[in-house]
């Protein structure tokens, strides 16, 4: 690694820009494109960040003392506790949309873990052409396919996005026992752009930093031979862009509409190439990161985290994009880098962290790591550590965000809406009740500090009429709240709504969590 | 008879009253005169040129004397369902990676595509059901589009680094070619080179971008780099990745036919997995794809392409998930015999015994379900502990007493089983539904899946195990009942796919009942099994459906009940014959014909 100076610049090969392309389906995106308001001038965070994992809470462990202010932490929270106070918990929330038009949608971790953070059914839910509503949901759906449209992360996004280098940072952690994939890319289960196109995560740290930080140099002497070469392609291609995308619309004359919605779809996908990218004052390149690894087999989660909270927070430092996504992607069986964990998991044959969670017996005995399950009424240590393990990172991406100054008197963690989220509540079976979200740095003044428990305020309980009875509030409500904390308004200023068109009106419940504001 | 066949259709498509309903509303004709059965009949030239008669199954005068058509079908009259003509929508096909690749092969001769295939950015299709030319398998996301704009334009790139092959071969240019030879070319090359990439003549506004792209380019940089920015157009424009189908004439309420540029293309996309070739190009240009005798020549002749094998393992590899094995991995420690030489050979197991079946064997269904003529190399002959050489590229049949056809291959049985155990449930649950189209229940949700096997999990076999699943008043007894009895008959195969008697020290009972064509059946082995499903009507039509899902790259729908019935008794009478079945599927409605599109925009 040679780049070592502080203030970093961007090359005049400037940056590929993808393009979300939802709107043919969420029409109201295009307005959002380009309004764009300055949120940092008026105390709003500029970006958002979200971090997801598998496998839901051990609910009991991580519901802070009480509701309100002045809680203390559970073991697996407590790695927060620094940053308590720049944190709102919601917990005990529900995510029954799962359950509109009574499919099997409650089952399964895929349409769980695309619920969650976009509000809406997997795509086999619906037609084809549909407008993400309720009164749409098939009788005779399949559970597969991506989520029906997009992620609060993207919706906040495409407000957000100027000329940034790029739509996202996305970064992915698998950290697999034996076999790590084989390509430096993963696509996501939680992020989409849009209706059932996943994010494509990047989970080598060294083919990431080089994607995100190689045009990021030291000194611009001005263009080189190369950088010529480099100009000249860049314009053929985008003249070659150009041509395919008016190939689309000439193709799609005279078609009826599904075919054309699919070529619309496609064309909307097409790169759209800028010159002009602008820098921001915080940035510098993250150090530590060895761009000449081209495997990461057998290396574990503890190691791979760190590599990847780096290179986000340095990408958000330098503004290279208004989103920044973590995923921890292995839900199966991956290692943590903590002993008594990893050795169980390594020991127990086919017996893996997916199983452990959801209250498998121990190969070969009847023995339970869980409540819930047997005679069991607590949780054992080893389940907790692997809980615990992801929000220590998210904890760790904080301090990260917090170690970066943008401004005087701000860190860039100041002027972000940080997120952590999960597909499941409590992981005893595929249960999307009494889960928990954390928000954390710049939430747009909303309450920071806080427990806000979106259920009976009753001590935590697992099964019963206490576990299955409808929360307060649903996810829905939630994801909506975060687009108000991030400010995001349509062109006339009026809040936008995010997932299944309708649900909301359908179980008679408030657009969102007023409660969260104070 | 046709109230027998129409229930056991139905219970095979999984519909139910409301679909029943639906059905006897809008139930579909295959082929035959559009405006009546018994209408005027098809003409002999091959050629419909508005006179109202109409290619179709149920013509008299397509085929053999005896009333059936091309591949053996039977006329529509005799389908009670077949007296309206409707077809569900028919969804837009992106080229899947394959599909893209051996097109490219062919656009630009093997020895140009050959870098352009190896080391390509194209996103490979991936799926986990279905199969790879689907629809649904080939939506792009904004990665995979990326993707597909890197991959014209690393191609692009090598035109550039090494302008002559290209040149030679796409303009016919010698050596010491200049600019103006490069100019010179591109109007013939977008008019030849665009029809092969397109499948059809250019239209003049495609003709126009192509062109004004030439130009712009050539404003500013050399003529081979604006030459390679023409190619980067075609090799990603949606016209060569998109099978596009207008359709020409309507010829019938809301059915349309496809122009003969059209049809060659999904002949060729089915049958060679690839873009038409000379004999396709020369046949539509003429105006001869209209007809179904016509399409049922061109199918039985392209079936005599080697190319077609590939489209036959692809086919089996993807009903039977076979591509599982890629990634299929056993305990060493438990199957020491599933060695590296051993999963690679099973990667081609199948497609040998299909082969074997489609080159040597009688072509049938049943045959390919029942034989125990197995081909095996050297690896697998010691796997399977039969005799043999050891030259892993030495394939020959050998008689397996342990094994009936293709469900019953260690390849098939490994990858529907753990790394280190069995899977009844699943091999269960993907019989009934895979191979003899039972449909499958919901999976109820939120239900406590361990809870009712703990008193059970040390018993020695898997039966035993199971049993707490199937029993009276269990809720998990609704599905298991279904799944359980013909998954438990393959426990004699390990998870490796070798042949076992004992699990545990306990000795395998593999009997049961299955229901087959409305009649239950016991059998004692999974061999007994195989022997009454390969002699099936029910598992003979699955695969049939199988078929129908591949060549229209969706699953069905009511409307395609009356297709489905026709090449389902086509199969049946022609003794299961599998080329036989395949050209009456070209014969079908769903095959000739689409809907006719709704909310055009000019």
């Amino acid at each position: 690694m040679s780049r070592r100076r502080q203030r970093a610049t961007l090359s005049r090969r400037g940056f590929l820009r993808g393009v979300g392309g939802i709107a043919l389906s969420l029409p109201w995106l295009e307005q959002l494109h380009g309004v764009a308001a300055a949120q940092s001038s008026g105390g709003g965070p500029r970006r958002v960040i979200t971090v997801a994992y598998p496998m839901g809470i051990a609910g009991g462990e991580w519901r802070p003392s009480n509701v309100g202010t002045g809680f203390t932490l559970p073991y697996t929270t407590a790695p927060l506790s620094p940053f308590q106070d720049r944190c709102l918990f919601v917990s005990t929330i529900d995510n029954r949309m799962l359950e509109a038009g009574g499919q099997a949608f409650p089952f399964g971790h895929p349409a769980k873990k695309e619920a969650c953070l976009t509000g809406t059914l997997t795509t086999g839910a619906f037609p084809t052409t549909n407008t993400n509503h309720v009164s749409e949901v098939r009788s005779d759906a399949e559970p597969t396919g991506g989520a029906n449209g997009p992620s609060v992360d993207h919706v906040i996004g495409e407000f957000y996005r100027q000329n940034h280098a790029f739509p996202s940072i996305n970064l992915g952690v698998d950290g697999a026992a034996v076999r790590f994939p084989a390509g430096s890319t993963q696509n996501s289960d939680f992020f989409f752009e849009g209706r059932g196109n996943a994010v494509t995560m990047d989970v080598f740290p060294s083919t990431a930093f080089d994607k995100y930080f190689a045009d990021v140099q030291v000194d611009d002497n001005g263009p080189s031979e190369a950088d010529l070469a480099m100009q000249r392609l860049r314009a053929r291609n985008r003249s070659v862009l150009d041509a395919v995308r008016e190939s689309f619309t000439d193709l799609s004359r005279g078609l009826g509409r599904d075919d054309r919605m699919r070529l619309e779809e496609h064309a909307s996908r097409i790169r759209q190439l800028e010159l002009d990218v602008r820098i921001s004052e915080g940035c510098t390149i993250p150090t530590g990161i060895d761009n000449s690894v081209t495997s990461y087999q057998g290396v574990s989660m503890d190691e791979l985290a760190p590599l990847h909270n780096r290179i986000l927070a340095h990408a958000m430092a330098c503004d290279l994009a208004p989103v920044g996504r973590l995923e921890y992607l292995n839900q199966q069986n991956p290692r943590f880098g903590l002993a008594e964990l990893d050795s169980t998991l390594d020991a127990a044959g086919d017996y893996d962290w997916h199983g452990m969670v959801h209250g498998d017996a121990l190969p070969g005995t009847s023995a339970f790591l869980r409540p819930g399950r047997g005679a069991e009424t607590g949780y054992d240590g080893r389940l907790l550590d692997g809980y615990r393990f992801f929000v220590q990172q998210f904890a760790d991406l904080l301090s990260e965000l917090d170690s970066i100054q943008e401004g005087p008197d701000t860190t860039v963690l100041d002027n972000s809406l940080v997120i952590l989220a999960s597909d499941l509540g409590e992981g005893l079976g595929h249960g999307h009740m009494k889960m928990g979200y954390v928000v954390a740095g710049n939430l747009g003044g909303a309450r920071t500090g806080y427990h806000f428990d979106s259920g009976p305020n009753q001590p935590y309980e697992i099964g019963g009429g206490y576990f299955y009875a409808d929360s307060a509030y649903n996810v829905n409500q939630l994801l909506n709240s975060i687009l108000d904390m991030a400010g995001v308004t349509d062109e006339g200023g009026a809040p936008v709504t995010i997932g299944l068109g309708g649900y909301l009106e359908q179980v008679g419940r408030p657009r969102r969590i007023d409660g969260l504001f104070g | 008879m046709q109230d027998l066949l129409g229930r056991r259709l139905l219970h095979r498509l999984g519909l139910g009253a409301c679909s029943l309903l639906l059905l006897a509303a809008c139930g579909g004709a295959i082929g035959g005169d559009p405006s009546a059965v018994g209408g005027p009949g098809n003409d002999q030239t091959g050629l419909d040129r508005g006179d109202g008669s109409e290619p179709g199954l149920g013509n008299p005068g397509d085929g053999p004397q005896d009333g059936s058509g091309p591949g053996g079908v039977p006329p529509a009259e005799d389908i009670a369902e077949c007296a309206d003509r409707v077809l569900p929508d028919q969804p837009l096909r992106r080229l899947s990676s394959s599909q893209y690749h051996n097109t490219l092969r062919d656009l630009f001769g093997a020895e140009l595509a050959l870098d352009m295939i190896m080391g390509s950015l194209f996103p490979v299709t991936q799926i986990d059901s279905g199969f790879e030319g689907d629809a649904e398998a080939n939506v792009v996301n904004t990665a995979e589009s990326n993707a597909i704009e890197d991959n014209a334009a690393r191609i692009a790139a090598s035109i550039v680094t090494g302008p002559d092959p290209f040149m030679q071969s796409l303009c016919g240019l010698g050596a010491g070619y200049g600019e103006g030879d490069i100019d010179g070319c591109v109007d013939g090359f977008i008019d030849d080179f665009g029809a092969r990439a397109y499948r059809r003549p250019l239209t003049e506004g495609e003709r126009g971008i192509a062109r004004s792209l030439y130009d712009a380019l050539r404003a500013e940089q050399p003529a081979v780099e604006a030459f390679a920015g023409l190619v980067q157009l075609f090799v990603q424009a949606p016209a060569l990745l998109y099978r596009v189908e207008r359709g020409a004439d309507e010829v019938s309420p809301g059915l349309l036919r496809l122009t003969d540029h059209e049809m060659a293309s999904r002949l060729s996309y089915f049958f060679l997995d690839s873009m038409p070739d000379e004999e396709l190009f020369t046949e539509a240009e003429a105006g001869r794809l209209s007809t179904p005798a016509e399409i049922a020549t061109q199918a039985e002749r392209l079936m005599a392409s080697p190319r077609f094998e590939a489209v036959l393992a692809n086919f089996h590899r993807d009903w039977l998930r076979l591509y599982e094995l890629e990634t299929t991995a056993k305990d060493p420690a438990l199957y020491p015999e599933f060695t590296e030489a051993v999963r690679t050979s099973l990667q081609e197991e199948a497609s040998r015994l299909v082969n074997h079946v489609m080159q040597d064997g009688d072509g049938s269904i049943a045959t390919l379900l029942g034989t125990r003529e197995i081909p095996v190399n050297g690896a697998l002959a010691t796997f399977y502990g039969t005799a043999g050489g050891s030259d892993p590229n030495a394939w020959g049949p050998a008689e397996l007493e342990d094994r009936r056809g293709l469900l019953t291959l260690a390849s098939f049985m490994a990858t529907q089983a753990e790394a280190d155990k069995t899977s009844p449930i699943h091999r269960g649950a993907f019989f009934q539904s895979e191979v003899l189209c039972n449909p499958l229940p919901n999976f109820p949700g939120n239900i406590d899946t361990q809870t009712p096997l703990q008193d059970t999990s040390m018993l020695p076999t898997a039966r035993e195990r199971l049993s707490p699943l199937l029993a009276e008043g269990s809720t998990c007894a609704g599905c298991h009942t279904l799944f359980n009895p013909t998954g438990l008959a393959f426990e004699n195969y390990d998870a490796a796919g070798l042949w076992r008697d004992q699990e545990n020290g306990a000795a395998i009972d593999a009997s049961g009942t299955v229901e087959l064509d409305g009649v239950e059946h016991d059998f004692e082995t999974p061999l007994e099994l195989m022997e009454r499903v390969a002699e099936s009507e029910q598992a003979r039509d699955c695969y049939t459906l199988q078929w129908y899902r591949a060549a229209l790259g969706r699953r069905e729908f009511a409307e395609d009940a009356c297709g489905l019935e026709l090449v389902q008794q086509a199969a049946s009478s022609n003794g299961g014959d599998i080329r036989q079945l395949l050209v009456a599927l070209t014969q079908t409605d769903g095959f000739l014909y689409r809907t006719v599109p709704t909310e055009v925009e000019p």
